[in-house]
């Protein structure tokens, strides 16, 4: 009998680490089948992750809110997180407002389950408003008022200085204005809007160039797990890979 | 002759054997009262944060035992904060690492309850390396940690305030705003307003008669944001609008949702949509469904429909994250029309590379607007146009004030002012 430290023998004496190996790289071609074209096997790995992703979802809700923000609170206070001394009643009113969503399967009642939506998007939005006039108004104002033509201790002019917050205040203008929807983009309105639009496509190319950078390291990150995890689980070895010390 | 083996007996000795065993390990390891010549900290004294306008906060402060670096061979390494209400059992709530640390925030207290507090000095055997448990941050697991426990002061009380005077900045903006979307409401109820075309907007009246033409589908997706979010509202306006056009072409629309509860009220807005046009018998529940919350679970699950299904016209409006590009790049793959909507910034140029036309931010939210002409939903657009205008306006006398301040320093105070009032 194989101590604690043995091998761990997972189906058919496979390890259960190889057997993740091969499911992870299977299931990855089969995803990569789609460049292809839509075919059984990306059906088959389409319908796994749905499936999956759908009951952990559930069993997560589950347990994590139903069980331990709401049952356990309600009924099992010594069992909460933290421990209550006292059941916690005011809990009783966000359950009913849960229960009420499920007034939809019954269509005489089913407006009920407009409550629970409309308190939520109350919610929300009383939420957002002061975070967004702070974020997005307040903040960026603070940040964009800045003199376009500093000086340093000595009085000198601090040229690139200047111009950077010259062509802060000048982007923001003119985006605004692109934005601006009670005008025609005619005169002077075209004219400022289309500095605008030159701004948002600069800023626009500088993401996407990012953003593509980033998803190019995660398809090597996935060619590394295949070339160098994978392929050695059936005997092709194409060196330690480039991570390895 | 055999004499009987006296199990008790043996069994009972070894049973206090044990015990004793067990209490002296406890003894060698708890975090206990420490001897009398472990000094404990002094001076607690135990203020409300003010900081916190929400009263579930204290500030306390102390003074490092006097003469307490190194007692014998244990070092002075650091501070546990003890905290409860009044009349009930200390518990440990925060620790603090370092003996020169003398202050510490007790967090996620009740307002207006009343609270005892007790700090202990914690030493460690020289040489011994301060740590705490992972999971219980406020459990020493350095061995051999001994601490010296103050008095217990208080009770002290965490104060809620009811009003906020730092955040006087933003209620203010918000009336401000309040007043000019009221203002707008009155004269957009009166007559008519202008609003100029949006290229994005106009194609979607396109967009629906290209798939009844076709006799195809369409797809709308609302992002991946919750119920509450703005986009997702957003999205469901302009929903609305292509329910009543597609009911009234008979043209069938497929919604994939990934939120149940965005499901719900997608259903009764297309339901709604079918009962405006005149359609209700039209209308397939069906065809608003839930598929998972698991975003790339979601975006596999919509390019099968799209690759399967063939919508003529796909609509990509609401907040999306990294599957933007994916669900674009399949969706111009298989040839629909594609209209896209969005305030992810950091998605726009995906949606601008892959799809035919796209409402970059605010037209989006104008977009509901500029489709229903809703007096409502104009004066909330117009006030977002003069908001606009009083921003830049704001901006431009700020960068005027800041710059005529470097060279007229007399004017620097309202500089600072200005300044001062847009600080969070």
């Amino acid at each position: 009998m194989p101590g604690p430290t043995g091998p761990i023998t997972g189906i058919l004496g496979l390890s259960t680490e190889v057997i993740g190996i091969w499911l992870a790289a299977l299931l990855t071609l089969a995803i990569y089948s789609f460049l292809y074209g839509d075919n059984p096997v990306y059906k088959v790995a389409e319908h796994i992750f749905v499936g999956i992703s759908a009951a952990y979802g559930a069993a997560l809700t589950y347990h994590l809110v139903i069980i331990r923000r709401l049952f356990d609170p309600l009924f099992r206070p010594d069992l909460a997180q933290p421990p209550l001394d006292v059941p916690k009643l005011s809990l009783i009113i966000p359950g009913l407002l849960g229960l009420l969503i499920f007034s939809r399967f019954i269509p005489r009642y089913d407006w009920l389950s407009r409550w629970p939506i409309a308190f939520i998007m109350g919610l929300y939005a009383g939420l957002s408003i002061p975070r967004t006039i702070q974020t997005n108004i307040l903040k960026q104002m603070q940040a964009t008022i800045a003199p376009v033509l500093p000086v340093d201790a000595g009085g000198q002019y601090l040229f690139f200085s200047g111009f950077e917050n010259l062509l802060l205040i000048v982007g923001v203008v003119c985006t605004l204005a692109y934005f601006y929807f009670s005008l025609p983009h005619r005169g002077v309105m075209g004219g400022l809007s289309r500095v605008g639009i030159w701004f948002l496509m600069i800023g626009f190319g500088a993401g996407f160039g990012n953003t593509v950078m980033a998803r190019i390291s995660l398809l090597i990150g996935r060619i590394q797990f295949l070339l160098y995890e994978w392929l050695p689980t059936i005997g092709i070895h194409l060196g330690s890979g480039p991570g390895a010390g | 002759m055999t004499s009987r083996f006296p199990l008790k007996t043996i069994r009972s000795l070894l049973l206090a054997a044990a015990a004793g065993l067990y209490l002296l390990a406890v003894g060698a390891f708890a975090q206990g009262p420490a001897p009398q010549s472990f000094p404990a900290p002094t001076q607690i004294t135990v203020q409300d944060d003010e900081a916190d306008k929400s009263g579930t906060r204290l500030q306390i402060e102390w003074a490092m035992p006097t003469g307490a670096e190194r007692v014998d061979e244990f070092v002075l390494e650091g501070y546990r904060i003890y905290a409860a209400e009044a009349g009930e059992e200390l518990v440990p709530v925060e620790v603090v690492e370092g003996a020169e640390t003398t202050e510490a925030v007790v967090r996620d207290l009740w307002p207006g309850k009343e609270y005892e507090i007790q700090v202990s000095a914690v030493y460690l055997p020289a040489g011994e390396t301060w740590a705490t448990d992972r999971k219980d941050p406020t459990r020493i697991t350095a061995g051999g940690a001994v601490e010296a426990l103050s008095a217990a002061v208080g009770p002290y009380q965490p104060i809620a305030a009811w009003y906020d005077f730092a955040e006087s900045n933003v209620l203010a903006i918000a009336l401000m705003y309040s007043l000019i979307v009221l203002l707008c409401f009155h004269f957009a109820r009166r007559r008519d307003m202008y609003i100029r075309p949006i290229p994005g907007l106009q194609a979607v009246n396109d967009a629906i008669g290209r798939a009844t033409e076709m006799g195809r589908p369409m797809l709308f997706i609302s992002g991946l944001s919750g119920i509450g979010d703005i986009a997702t509202i957003a999205s469901m306006l302009i929903l609305g609008h292509i329910a009543r056009r597609a009911a009234a072409y008979e043209t069938p629309i497929i919604v994939p949702c990934n939120d149940p509860l965005v499901m719900t009220v997608e259903r009764e807005i297309v339901h709604q949509a079918y009962i405006e046009a005149g359609k209700p018998d039209a209308y397939e529940p069906q065809n608003i469904f839930y598929i998972t919350d698991s975003q790339f679970g979601y975006t596999s699950a919509v390019d099968g429909i799209m690759v399967r299904e063939k919508p003529a016209a796909n609509f990509f409006m609401g907040y999306f994250y990294a599957e933007a590009l994916i669900l674009a790049e399949t969706g111009n793959m298989t040839g629909a029309i594609q209209i896209a909507g969005t305030d992810a910034d950091t998605q726009l140029p995906f949606f601008i590379t892959a799809c035919d036309y796209t409402l970059m931010g605010e037209e989006l939210y104008a977009a509901s607007a500029y489709l229903s002409r809703s007096p409502l939903l104009m004066a909330q657009l117009k006030g977002q146009d003069y908001g606009k205008v009083l921003l830049a306006a704001g901006l431009l006398a700020g960068v005027t004030l800041a710059t005529i301040a470097v060279f007229a320093p007399q004017l620097q105070p309202w500089f600072d002012k200005l300044v001062a009032w847009l600080q969070i």
